[in-house]
């Protein structure tokens, strides 16, 4: 039994997890959400932004993590349009500036933010951390239209925007790099704007450090992260919706490793004892 | 929200290529090898044409077409540098390598140092004594011991016996933690892509019930 446990096809794990997955969309659970202090924060940071203020926020996750970020991002954007904030969306990923105009779209339909007065796409700049340098006292040079070829006077919420000095606050959807750290390295160091991010679980880590150290304001850690906020606004979405499936999948995993360390040290004992026997003989 | 043929049609053709992915979990097989040649052609195109029509037009024709020649002096180093696809003039494409390399370590040495460097050392020196409550104490206590340890595990100029040594091993305890939580966050990031996927698939089913008119 043991060695045929020790030896386990490991496609029965990835059968076990896909059921644990797939179990609470069919038979939801419930569970209980509960809200961390850094998802407290990020949602106060957004709480405490008078009427008018203009965010930027910052697309740069890709199609691998739109389920981690995407589902952030829709909840932020119905946050801050439900407060009459408004938006400059900008993508340092190529894919980000897509779903920046899938997430506004979705956020004005719900919330009824016009493009051009409450929010503008300016799309995707390649060159990370230089763009942020570059355009750092006066954007328009680094984004002169915007995604759909809009030039930056026509824009009505773009007056009075020069650098990152009349941006209130800097919200980064986070996958890797660039990302947040690019802006804390360079808006948060050298223009000293408040940042907060949401990022993919495996960011997270990372960026915890300079959360602590108050270089971050507010983070939302992945998918949990993302149900967190929606719990806060009153509004379920997609995050909150596979809660279950995380939390169980979770679970399954955390029963094998307990089951692999019982194996490996059944076996160590059942080793140490034939030896002994062995030696004995 | 309406949903066309066509919107089904798509949402089925990425369940299908989301399946042929799967299957490799069973093991290598053609589905997942198609799916995989696909993923990279259209990656491939997809990065091609980004390139060329957010990065290269913009940045560099257009402003050359509006008569801005000090964009030339770019462009020659980026032909530059694709000479390293000819290995008999490879060395050419070292010049622009060097300047990009020196650009960085300088860019990087101020941000890091001021963003990375800087502010975590002064976010080390808390308080130890006179917190609002003991968790804050504790807290404190426990940044300080972990940077010190982790600092001590890396410190290779004596021999690790002695207080450094046991410092060394308490820092081993602390990075070994670090490394736990870093993989819980992964294993959170990976099972967080099957469950998108997963939902997915739901919403292919809601969809195309929705279009059949059977929900």
């Amino acid at each position: 039994m043991l060695d045929k446990l020790s030896s386990l096809d490991r496609r029965w794990i990835f059968l076990a997890i896909t059921i644990a997955v797939i179990i609470p969309f069919v038979f939801p659970l419930g569970l209980p959400i509960k809200v961390s202090q850094q998802t407290k924060q990020f949602y106060e940071c957004i709480e405490q932004l008078p009427q008018g203020s203009v965010v930027c926020m910052s697309f740069d996750y890709g199609p691998g993590t739109r389920v981690e970020c995407h589902p952030m991002a829709q909840a932020a954007l119905y946050h801050l349009f439900t407060r009459r904030c408004k938006v400059i969306a900008l993508a340092l990923w190529p894919e980000g500036a897509l779903f920046a105009r899938e997430a506004l779209r979705e956020a004005a339909k719900e919330t009824g933010a016009a493009e051009g007065t409450d929010y503008v796409n300016l799309g995707y700049k390649a060159g990370g951390e230089v763009v942020l340098r570059g355009a750092g006292d006066d954007l328009r040079a680094f984004f002169p239209n915007d995604i759909d070829g809009r030039s930056w006077d026509s824009i009505p919420m773009l007056k009075g925007i020069k650098g990152w000095d009349t941006i209130d606050l800097i919200c980064a959807w986070s996958m890797g790099k660039p990302g947040v750290l690019e802006y804390v390295r360079v808006v948060g160091g050298s223009y000293h704007r408040p940042i907060i991010t949401g990022t993919t679980a495996v960011t997270a880590p990372e960026a915890m450090p300079l959360v602590n150290s108050g270089q971050i304001e507010g983070i939302l850690q992945g998918m949990r992260g993302a149900s967190e906020y929606e719990v806060m606004l009153k509004r379920p979405g997609a995050a909150a919706r596979g809660m279950d499936a995380l939390s169980m999948a979770h679970v399954a995993i955390a029963a094998f490793i307990i089951m692999a360390n019982v194996i490996y040290w059944l076996n160590k004992r059942r080793d140490r004892r034939n030896s002994l026997v062995g030696g004995g003989a | 929200m309406a949903v066309s043929g066509l919107d089904v049609f798509g949402l089925w053709i990425g369940a299908a290529l989301s399946l042929c992915i799967f299957s490799f979990l069973y093991r290598d097989n053609p589905f997942y090898r198609l799916a995989e040649h696909i993923f990279v052609g259209v990656s491939a195109g997809y990065y091609m044409c980004t390139g060329y029509w957010q990065v290269l037009q913009p940045n560099l024709i257009a402003r050359l077409q509006d008569g801005d020649w000090r964009y030339a002096i770019a462009a020659v180093l980026g032909g530059m540098l694709l000479m390293r696809l000819w290995p008999k003039y490879a060395w050419v494409g070292r010049w622009p390598l060097a300047f990009m390399v020196g650009i960085y370590a300088g860019y990087n040495i101020v941000y890091t140092m001021q963003a990375q460097v800087l502010a975590q050392v002064s976010d080390t020196i808390v308080s130890l004594w006179n917190n609002p409550d003991w968790t804050a104490t504790l807290k404190n206590w426990i940044i300080l011991v972990g940077v010190l340890t982790s600092l001590a595990y890396f410190y290779f100029s004596v021999e690790h016996k002695g207080v450094i040594g046991q410092a060394a091993r308490v820092g081993v305890w602390v990075l070994m933690i670090t490394f736990g939580a870093t993989f819980g966050y992964t294993v959170m990031a990976r099972v967080s892509l099957l469950v998108g996927r997963v939902m997915y698939f739901q919403d292919v089913w809601t969809h195309t019930a929705r279009w059949l008119g059977i929900s």
